[in-house]
């Protein structure tokens, strides 16, 4: 059996060693032909597809509200910031804004799965590097973060919970109690997990200037999120393009200087504890405003209440016409970003007024990144090439969509 | 004391030579057990709590049965202890795959080669100088005969430690060489050059427990470390046991130095393509070394099978019990089973090298310092005499 | 009964047994059980080496490997050579304390080829 290309067959001392799609570094089914020569690895090839599901294409039969259970299943550690990115995309073909409310608890539930985000990939990280126990006591907040998005949305991985103009429903009762106890111990693991990580020598040496590089090259290759903030840009959609009332929060933007991996952790790291910072002022906000409607007033974008359609003739028009013909939307194109866990998440949408977008294309932020990894695991060791991966975070979802 | 005829020596050595292999299956199985339990708790989670969640297999069948009864069934759900006979159980039955590109007499020849070489190692460690105690004048053939406190205390105990150590390395160069497939060949390539470059350094830091002592045999060395200065040889080759443990978790493939099968990087190391029993006695072997490492240190480093540290024992004797101020095989193993807690924490705690700076740790740093340790206790020694 | 070898009998006694253990163990769950009790279901995928699941592409995974490991073994066989003539000198030193500067002597020399080799850089873990 031959399932390499015969130019991939080599003859001299190096060995071609596979990593994925079925291997423990490989979180999602991705795949990784390594070439080695001793431990040393000439040459890293990116093979995608594994999870290909034609989101996109999928997309083009499916009305508006239809797609977004999709985009739960692009980045699955943080699901929800795919939902508030597609609907964002979406508003702004229509030229509409969500209500106040519904915006403030957008802000929460985005920064609390870029927390659980950010807890993935550092606990899977150091996993890689062999430290399993900073794995498990992320995990322990991560699954805090789950019953919250539970609470919210009714699931935990694929939340589905915003809807074209606002929500699915208000944040129920005992989420803000809840929140307040997490809240509390976020930055307790997170102190924990520095003082088992951070300035351990072998840690340090695992990472410090392992897959390093310049501003320069991470633009060149189309870098966002930490793993460019790591480099030294202070580039983040959320100060840059405000969206949802970002201006309106306190944050900082941390950013590295060498962008390896030890400064990816590091950034990350510090992203969890601003966007603890941000959840402070959600729950503030949140207090200021009171109880509030949480999607659009308007029927013909958003349902109108169950009670309305069982009692009123027009309502129950609206829920019928919204229904089987979706919404009426204009003629156009759109491109909207949002600063995802991973980086720019953007989402470009061509309607030509049909029930169903005419293009759907989805700009996840690991694919650029993941293009990358051979100019950085060239001439690194395997242990190296694993620690990067890890660092840059793959999500197989979002990377074969 | 009557000398012992050939068959009445041959006797005894066989009855020690099983009770060697009894304590070994007692405590690897504890060991996996307590590895299980420990590093939950350190990790946040319970560890082993059951076995057989499942509906199906032997043990689902029991299970399923007790509940219908309206009992519990105490016996799987024990704390998990079930699972130390659910452990052999599954290695013994589980489907042996060889593969077929895989060379078959190596193949076996490995596994059981690191089994043999690791219970080897085991023998020349005494539990307790002197008798371990005396047969019966009832017993037959051997009645009024003495059993010693280690299995074979030779002469050259330390020699034949190290050196039936070495022969572990083949078991896991050969399994890599045998199974005829990437992983397992990465995997023992670096694992032979890991273990033979902490073997040096290991060798090194041991000879200053030799040098003060003179001897090389287990039980001499253990007392003159322990009774022979005022205080427990940890106190003056504190720099030597650092260097002979760090090299004792390198030697058994132990986080942080365990690249031979770091999973991350080479799906299992050089057992990726054993299965079964096979596989089991690699297990076996890693964990029956780790005691020989916890064995050595304990009797050079950490007073052997006596109870006090540094000179306390000699002042306090006549104010204990009898017992406890005699060396008592109990303590050697507390002292065993305390340090292999060390091993299952320090798993629990730090991050995995690289193999450059295992290598570099090994050549840059321990071997200079075990030299310099060596040096100082020679100096020491000459400069006191 | 009683000679030099005397101790070394109860080595001979439990190298045989662990072999007995060892072997007896491997073939009564690799030839006795799967007649009675274990799965025995050879199949073509599943006897081939583990490629992360995809199909074979290098036929042999015997191929030649770095120099870098041979250079190991070269260094390691030196100074083990020298750990065991430390051995003995370290098991006759109580009586014989005036080989200190004798060893002190041997140690410096080979410090000297130590240091040699580090600068040379054969510790280094390059290509």
């Amino acid at each position: 059996m031959n399932a390499m290309p015969p130019t991939l067959q080599r003859d001299d001392d190096r060995m071609i060693v596979n990593l994925g799609p079925s291997h423990p570094s490989t979180h999602g089914t991705l795949r990784l032909i390594l070439e080695l020569d001793g431990e040393f690895v000439t040459k890293g090839t990116p093979e995608i597809g594994y999870l290909h599901r034609g989101v996109e294409k999928l997309g083009e039969n499916l009305s508006y509200q239809q797609f977004i259970p999709l985009t739960d299943r692009l980045n699955y550690c943080s699901s929800i910031m795919n939902n508030v990115g597609y609907t964002l995309a979406v508003e702004k073909l229509l030229g509409i804004q969500d209500p106040p409310r519904s915006q403030v608890i957008r802000v929460l539930v985005s920064e609390l799965s870029r927390i659980g985000d950010h807890l993935v990939c550092v606990g899977i990280n150091a996993v890689d590097i062999g430290a399993f126990t900073a794995f498990l006591y992320l995990f322990k907040e991560r699954e805090t973060i789950y019953d919250l998005l539970e609470m919210a949305a009714g699931q935990r991985l694929h939340t589905s919970f915003t809807r074209i103009g606002g929500l699915m429903r208000d944040i129920p009762e005992g989420f803000l109690p809840l929140l307040e106890q997490f809240q509390e111990s976020l930055p307790r693991t997170l102190d924990e997990m520095e003082k088992l990580l951070t300035r351990n020598p072998i840690w340090y040496d695992r990472t410090k200037g392992v897959g390093k590089i310049t501003p320069e090259d991470a633009i060149a290759w189309g870098y966002t999120g930490p793993c460019l903030r790591a480099a030294g840009l202070a580039q983040d959609l959320r100060k840059a393009q405000p969206y949802l009332g970002y201006e309106g929060y306190e944050f900082d933007i941390p950013i590295g200087t060498t962008g390896d991996v030890y400064d990816r952790y590091l950034v990350r790291t510090e992203e969890m504890r601003q966007s603890h910072r941000i959840i402070q002022q959600c729950i503030q906000k949140l207090r200021e405003l009171g109880p509030g409607p949480v999607i659009v007033d308007d029927y013909k974008v958003a349902l109108p209440p169950k009670d309305k359609v069982y009692t009123r003739m027009e309502s129950l028009i609206h829920h019928f016409k919204l229904v089987m013909h979706g919404i009426d939307m204009p003629v156009g194109e759109v491109y909207s970003a949002t600063e995802a866990a991973n980086g720019e998440l953007g989402f470009y949408i061509v309607s030509d007024g049909g029930k169903s977008p005419y293009r759907i294309h989805v700009r996840p932020p690991c694919f650029p990144i993941f293009n990358s990894f051979d100019e950085q695991a060239r001439g690194t060791l395997i242990a190296d090439a694993v620690a990067i991966l890890g660092a840059m975070n793959i999500i197989a979802g979002e990377l074969d969509r | 004391m009557p000398t012992p005829t050939l068959t009445q020596t041959l006797v005894i050595a066989l009855i020690q030579a099983i009770l060697v292999v009894i304590f070994i299956f007692v405590i690897v199985p504890l060991t996996i057990y307590a590895e299980r339990k420990v590093l939950g708790h350190i990790q946040l989670r319970l560890g082993a709590t059951r076995i057989a969640g499942t509906h199906t297999g032997l043990t689902g069948l029991v299970n399923r049965s007790m509940w219908k009864l309206g009992k519990v069934p105490v016996l799987a759900y024990w704390r998990g202890i079930p699972m130390l006979v659910g452990d052999i159980l599954k290695m013994i039955l589980k489907e042996d795959v060889r593969p077929t590109k895989a060379d078959r007499f190596v193949f076996f020849l490995a596994p059981s080669l690191s089994f043999v070489a690791a219970v080897m190692a085991f023998a020349a460690v005494s539990f307790v100088p002197g008798t371990f105690f005396t047969f019966p004048k009832w017993v037959p053939l051997v009645g009024g005969l003495p059993l010693s406190g280690g299995m074979a205390d030779v002469n050259v105990g330390l020699l034949w430690i190290l050196g039936i150590a070495s022969v572990g390395v083949y078991g896991i160069v050969l399994a890599g060489w045998a199974s005829n497939s990437k992983y397992p060949l990465l995997g023992s390539l670096r694992s032979g050059a890991q273990i033979v470059s902490y073997e040096v350094p290991l060798t090194l830091s041991l000879l200053a427990p030799v040098l003060m002592s003179g001897s090389l045999q287990f039980s001499h060395m253990a007392t003159t470390m322990a009774t022979g200065l005022p205080f427990w040889g940890i106190v003056p080759q504190m720099l030597g046991f650092l260097v002979y443990f760090t090299c004792g978790f390198a030697e058994t493939n132990r986080l942080p130095f365990d690249m031979p099968e770091a999973e991350n990087e080479l799906v299992a190391g050089f057992h990726t393509e054993y299965s079964g029993m096979k596989f089991g006695f690699f297990y076996l072997g890693e964990y029956i070394n780790m005691a020989v490492v916890s064995a050595l240190a304990a009797g050079f480093f950490l007073g052997g099978p006596w109870l006090l540290p540094f000179g306390l024992q000699g002042l306090v004797n006549p104010y204990l019990p009898a017992w406890l101020g005699q060396p008592c095989a109990l303590f050697f193993v507390v002292k065993i089973v305390l340090l292999l807690f060390v091993f299952i924490w320090v798993r629990g705690t730090i991050p995995r090298y690289r193999y450059d700076q295992i290598m570099a740790v090994a050549w840059k740093y321990l071997i200079p310092l075990a030299l310099v340790n060596l040096l100082l206790a020679a100096m020491v020694r000459y400069l006191a005499v | 009964m009683s000679s030099p070898a005397t101790p070394f009998i109860p080595l001979l006694i439990l190298l045989l047994l662990a072999l007995a253990v060892g072997i007896g163990i491997l073939w009564v769950s690799g030839w006795l059980l799967p007649r009675f009790l274990k799965p025995s279901n050879p199949q073509q995928a599943k006897l081939t080496p583990y490629e992360c699941g995809v199909p074979l592409f290098q036929g042999s995974a015997r191929q030649r490997y770095g120099v870098k490991f041979y250079l190991v073994a070269m260094l390691f066989i030196l100074f083990d050579v020298e750990a065991a003539f430390l051995l003995p000198w370290a098991v006759q030193f109580k009586s014989n304390l005036a080989t200190f500067w004798v060893m002190i002597a041997f140690v410096a020399t080979l410090l000297v080829g130590y240091v040699y080799v580090w600068g040379k850089g054969a510790l280094e873990w390059e290509r």
